[in-house]
């Protein structure tokens, strides 16, 4: 599977306004455009950057979505879930994407710079394609979301989705969705995701893992449980990551004083 | 003012301001930032993060100039210096308050970043359960601010007690938050309004002492548990398998909730 060509796309008008880049992840037509995270569509590549490559997105079988409709989950590392996303845009899928993390001064603890290239070059594809206004969800994460250590200095803008970062079963099955499947390499989802798969479960939408590097499909067993549900809960309030204020994840980590403070 | 009082206006001031300039800005930021589109228009459902702030912010100043104008302590309604302290001390716990919400589930994030207008709803319906609480806590003569500290506190906390199990109890929270469901939200915050005014009204009247005070919160304000009892029943009975289903039985049911609330508090008369 590969990201359209582009001998066959029509050439479009370089996008060089950062909401209108948004506007075409996210249109206003589409119903689950309501999801979509702007947090990352407020940056544009630097003008002397370095043109990103195209990333083709390969897996070890088809995906398998086989009859009726589902919803996707994509939850692989950086520009390789833009890149899926963009696949699945050309199999009838709309991309959402989810990406809530932010820029801020010092060293990023997950790299931003490539995500926003990466959107920013496959818009081009996106706007060619036809997708239409009810076409199912592919809702786009950064499986190195959560990975990193924040040292002080540091802008850590490490992040989590929440269950409400996502529209709810009762939402999807009234849109015809029948199931989900989550693409994602490195086992388990994490517990984040898990959070919202679990919830989804409880309402009645059953999901599957497909391994896009040995092209195996998994169900996706979970704990439904109160209790599971309740410590869940928790884990989502108390995070311990930094919230920007201006919208997304993100936050510089403050160097502790040098001083010792005591007496002279 | 006594240098009590002083400190406590310039405490009240400092939350208030902090809280709600906090989240106007916010809503601003991620208005400004976020969801305007290249033409300088909003999208579908942007716009509001400042409005919904100063909107409530007037709510709130509105309610609370009736009740102090018209029933605080005898030398509060007089003195604008008085009406000033408790006004702002009313702000203070209504920023509070919107830190409290997170017991329920709900972050700021939901209402400016999500757009969720249920959301929306559950903050106006959440704060103007507080103003009613503290409200409460305004009326009648007392001998000082501490008084009215003491008064608004239990029926926060008598409020919030309530809010926690309701969302024990109940699969409202989803609702509101995940569905994004507004005549559910609507309902839920129509029940926290009519619980925040009972026990607003459960802490009123003249200062006799603690003891007096917390028996008449507990023996005045205990049909509070009844909204959360009836709600439970009622988010099992009106269940809908789609969102906004039950829109307006929903809507229905919050006013009836508030005409209860009004009635039960008629009926009790003028606080003594």
């Amino acid at each position: 599977m590969l990201l359209p060509d582009d001998s066959t796309s029509p050439r479009m008008k370089p996008v060089t306004d950062a909401r209108a880049l948004f506007e075409i992840w996210a249109p206003v037509a589409s119903p689950w455009s309501a999801w979509a995270k702007p947090a990352l569509f407020t940056y544009l590549p630097e003008a002397n950057s370095a043109p990103v490559e195209r990333i083709p997105w390969t897996s070890a079988g088809a995906v398998p979505l086989g009859s009726g409709r589902h919803a996707v989950v994509v939850d692989l590392p950086s520009v390789e879930g833009i890149a899926c996303g963009l696949a699945l845009a050309e199999r009838g899928f709309r991309p959402v994407p989810l990406y809530n993390l932010t820029q801020g001064i010092g060293k990023e603890v997950v790299a931003v710079d490539p995500l926003i290239a990466a959107l920013h070059e496959g818009a081009e594809s996106l706007q060619a394609l036809a997708i239409p206004d009810d076409a199912p969800p592919a809702f786009l994460l950064d499986s190195n979301r959560h990975v990193g250590v924040a040292a002080p200095s540091m802008f850590d803008n490490r992040w989590m989705v929440f269950p409400q970062d996502f529209p709810s079963a009762r939402a999807l099955m009234s849109a015809g969705i029948e199931r989900l499947l989550v693409i994602r390499r490195e086992g388990a989802p994490r517990v984040d995701l898990l959070s919202v798969l679990r919830l989804w479960r409880r309402e009645g939408l059953a999901s599957a893992r497909f391994d896009p590097a040995s092209g195996e499909t998994i169900d996706l067993a979970m704990d439904t449980s109160l209790l599971a549900v309740f410590s869940a809960h928790l884990s989502m309030i108390f995070h311990g990551l930094r919230e920007n204020a201006a919208g997304g994840f993100g936050g510089r980590v403050p160097v502790p004083q040098a001083t010792s403070g005591g007496f002279a | 003012m006594s240098e009590p009082e002083v400190f406590a206006l310039i405490a009240s001031l400092v939350v208030g301001f902090i809280g709600w300039g906090w989240l106007a800005t916010r809503g601003a930021m991620v208005d400004r930032r976020l969801w305007s589109t290249p033409d300088g228009r909003m999208r579908p459902g942007g716009g509001f993060g400042c409005l919904a702030t100063i909107f409530a912010w007037f709510s709130i100043g509105a309610v609370l100039f009736y009740v102090l104008l018209n029933f605080a302590a005898s030398d509060v309604k007089p003195d604008a210096k008085y009406v000033v302290l408790y006004l702002l001390m009313g702000y203070a716990f209504a920023a509070v308050n919107t830190i409290a919400l997170r017991l329920y589930g709900w972050k700021v994030p939901d209402m400016f970043e999500r757009r969720n207008r249920a959301a929306h709803t559950l903050f106006y319906t959440a704060t103007l359960a507080s103003v009613c609480a503290y409200a409460g806590a305004n009326i009648g003569d007392g001998p000082g601010f501490y008084v009215v500290i003491y008064c608004a506190a239990l029926a926060h906390l008598g409020l919030y007690t309530l809010v926690v199990v309701h969302a024990a109890l109940n699969r409202t929270v989803y609702r509101i938050l995940v569905d994004r469901d507004r005549g559910i939200a609507f309902r839920a915050g129509c029940m926290f309004v009519a619980i925040g005014a009972i026990l607003g009204r459960a802490v009123a009247g003249n200062w006799t002492g603690f003891d007096a005070a917390t028996g008449d919160f507990f023996r005045l304000g205990w049909p509070a548990v009844l909204f959360v009892i009836a709600d439970t029943v009622v988010a099992r009975v009106a269940l809908s398998r789609e969102i906004d289903g039950n829109l307006w039985v929903d809507r229905f049911t919050g006013v009836v909730y508030l005409l209860a609330a009004v009635g039960y508090i008629f009926m009790l008369g003028a606080p003594v």
